[in-house]
């Protein structure tokens, strides 16, 4: 009987398969041969029995005939046969290195640490530290234990594992070829990346880009500053803001922390400089761990710059903003937050004193649907997680602060009005601050104005990047990319 | 295979999230506005639930690096200093009253934590820019629409770009944004919000096969 050998795994195939029945290797190309002897089907698919063969195997101390004394003895338990990559004929082939022994064996194997693991004889199974190889793991379900006492349990596991799974021929093809082959895109082989030549210069590439970055920041340079772009929303945002009345409470959504605070910091400065000088109510939750942190020290920014910017002064007996509380708990929790602050937040927070003096409960002020509700993000899905889980229940208007990356996914909601107004990037910022008739703080505005020469440095180097880059590709001919 | 007891806990768990989806549905649609209380009750456990999550996420943390230490195994140096390090925080919370408002926790944020963060959210500026260098290329097929889109919004976004290109341009890029970026925008929102709709169904109903 002819049969094809994979030359991945080893098992035999019958002759005219296309794929290997074990692990998918393509077989198109393989030579058929004659069987030498009948397959012996090994039980469950996974070997022999771990504990017998490493009793039998012969160990690197053991004499030569100590080693085929036990070579005999593992005959009788262990037959290469049925995994034919164990047997000399297939390692003498060299066509790829064989796979590992059979998982049990290998779970055995970790889960003894204190075990010595099987030295190599003449006919013992390759050692592999690898658990899973090729796509078998992908297609067989495997158990792996991680514990001594799942012992037991992982061998019923894994036997009751190996029942094959009943899939139509068609759509187990499918799957292996999915797993075995390369997506191709429209029939158009994709141009070959990565060659070493290329990346090669990949390092320099980003020396100068980092130059490019480093020296405008080390050398204090102060040009080119350009003309932030007037993006939709800006206006939108400022009006809706500067329409409210004093003690109005606004909700602050809090979402970014510091690893984006470089940026979004200055975008929320003018936001939070605004709501103070309009003498409103912040109520600020935010759902990242450092989240409140960061909005307490851009208030307190923002206090200061007002304080020598302008006439402002606090209400004496009120907290000029709130923060409410850090809340995880993920994106379900912000419709409790939208339905009832109170509850959401567990009362533990400090009470609101109106400007009359008299104490008023959190329950009393912020319970009642704030005016506005205002998210500052680093990502779009802090925005859309409010208006899919707050708004709809909430109806308050909502604003968005985002970072630049954030605009083109939010733009949408802005023109479906979901949102009432969209303020991204250090633009934005700019153009939000142009509106107000209170100046940012000396040092914040010449902040802000430093960010835009290192945004247009930033994007003249990514700019570069791309040009080196495809020069690169094209010096080398249209084969590479 | 599954077990009989796997099979039945499954059940058991789609019941509730049914259940729960009931409830909520019921309660947004405003159609049982007596299941109000209810809804909010259940807001509440997944508050109580998440708060415990998280301690219990921490103590676990704690759990595994400590029995890294005492395992030796390898790399058991980084969770000697992640085992000190939380330590260190938690100890400089409880001994001074002001807890996480205290100079030695605000000191910590400040100095270790804010700058920790942003140099690491810092270098993904370098992974774009490796990755742009390597695949925005004109021989790609793919790469071609990506590396225009890439070029259009990089010299749109340029404040610098604006006193040397012409004002048409702002107008022209004002414009793709609003009409076709929207419009595939909100395709691929519909679409990947049915896809998911779809899989959640399919893994509800045991459909899946992962």
């Amino acid at each position: 009987m002819n049969v094809i050998r994979c030359s991945h795994c080893g098992t035999t195939n019958r002759a005219g398969s296309n794929f290997c029945n074990r692990c998918g290797t393509d077989l198109r190309g393989d030579e058929p041969e004659e069987q030498i002897a009948p397959p012996v089907a090994p039980s469950a698919d996974f070997g022999p029995d771990p504990a017998a063969e490493s009793e039998a195997a012969p160990t690197a101390d053991q004499e030569p005939a100590e080693a085929a004394e036990a070579t005999d003895e593992t005959e009788s338990v262990y037959d290469p046969s049925i995994n034919l990559w164990n047997s000399a004929e297939f390692a003498a082939r060299g066509r790829r290195a064989p796979p590992p022994p059979p998982p049990d064996a290998l779970a055995d194997e970790w889960l003894d640490e204190e075990d010595e693991p099987p030295a190599p004889g003449p006919s013992a199974a390759p050692t592999s530290r690898r658990l899973i190889t090729g796509v078998q793991g992908l297609l067989d379900p495997l158990r792996i234990a991680s514990e001594l006492t799942e012992r037991a349990e992982t061998q019923t596991m894994l036997s009751l594992a190996a029942e094959p799974v009943a899939l139509p021929a068609e759509q187990l093809r499918r799957i292996r070829t999915l797993l075995t082959q390369d997506p191709v895109l429209l029939d158009m082989p994709l141009a070959s990346y990565g060659q070493s030549a290329v990346r090669l210069h990949l390092p320099w590439v980003l020396l100068l880009f980092s130059l490019l970055i480093g020296i405008p920041i080390l050398l204090d340079v102060k040009t080119p500053i350009g003309t932030p772009q007037q993006w939709p929303g800006v206006a939108e945002a400022y009006t809706a803001i500067n329409a409210l009345p004093a003690d109005a409470a606004v909700l602050l959504v809090w979402a970014y922390d510091p690893a984006t605070a470089a940026e979004l910091d200055l975008v929320a400065l003018p936001l939070a400089s605004h709501l103070l000088e309009r003498q409103t109510q912040p109520v600020i939750i935010s759902q990242l761990p450092g989240g409140l942190a960061v909005a307490q020290r851009l208030f307190d920014r923002a206090m200061t710059g007002l304080q020598t910017t302008s006439t402002f002064r606090l209400i004496p007996g009120r907290e000029p903003y709130l923060a409410a509380g850090y809340l995880p708990g993920g994106a379900a929790l912000l419709s409790l937050v939208a339905q009832d602050p109170a509850v959401a937040l567990l009362r533990h927070v400090p009470d609101l004193a109106p400007a009359d003096g008299v104490t008023q409960p959190l329950s009393s002020a912020a319970t009642t649907r704030p005016a506005l509700t205002i998210v500052v993000a680093a990502q779009a899905e802090g925005v859309q997680q409010w208006l899919e889980q707050g708004q709809p229940v909430q109806y308050s208007p909502v604003l968005a602060f985002t970072s630049a990356g954030a605009d083109p996914v939010l733009r949408p909601y802005f023109a479906s009005s979901q949102l009432s107004g969209l303020v991204s990037g250090f633009d934005g910022a700019i153009a939000y601050q142009q509106l107000r008739s209170v100046p940012l703080a000396v040092s914040e505005t010449a902040l802000l104005g430093r960010q835009v020469v290192l945004q247009n440095w930033g994007h003249f180097g990514l700019l570069l990047v791309l040009v080196l880059g495809n020069l690169a590709a094209l010096g080398r001919g249209g084969r590479r990319g | 295979m599954i077990s009989s007891q796997r099979f039945g806990s499954n059940y058991l768990i789609l019941f509730l999230i049914i259940f729960c989806f009931i409830l909520i549905a019921l309660d947004r649609s405003g159609v049982a506005t007596l299941l109000h209380g209810t809804v909010v009750t259940l807001y509440q456990w997944l508050l109580l639930l998440a708060s415990f999550a998280l301690l219990f996420g921490i103590a676990h943390v704690l759990v595994v690096h400590l029995r890294r230490i005492q395992q030796g195994q390898p790399d058991w140096t980084y969770s000697l200093v992640l085992v000190t390090a939380c330590l260190a925080v938690f100890v400089a919370g409880l001994l001074q009253p002001s807890g996480v408002t205290s100079p030695t926790v605000e000191w910590i944020f400040d100095a270790l934590i804010a700058p920790g963060q942003a140099t690491l959210y810092a270098l993904i500026f370098f992974f774009m820019a490796a990755a742009a260098y390597q695949y925005l290329r004109l021989s790609y097929p793919a790469g071609r629409w990506m590396l225009a889109g890439a070029l259009i919004v990089l010299i749109a976004q340029m404040p610098a770009s604006y006193t040397l290109l012409p004002a048409v341009y702002g107008e022209w890029v004002g414009w793709l944004l609003q009409v076709p970026v929207m419009a595939i925008v909100r395709g691929a929102i519909l679409g990947s919000t049915l896809a998911l709709l779809i899989v959640g169904m399919r893994f509800l109903l045991g459909r899946s096969r992962s």
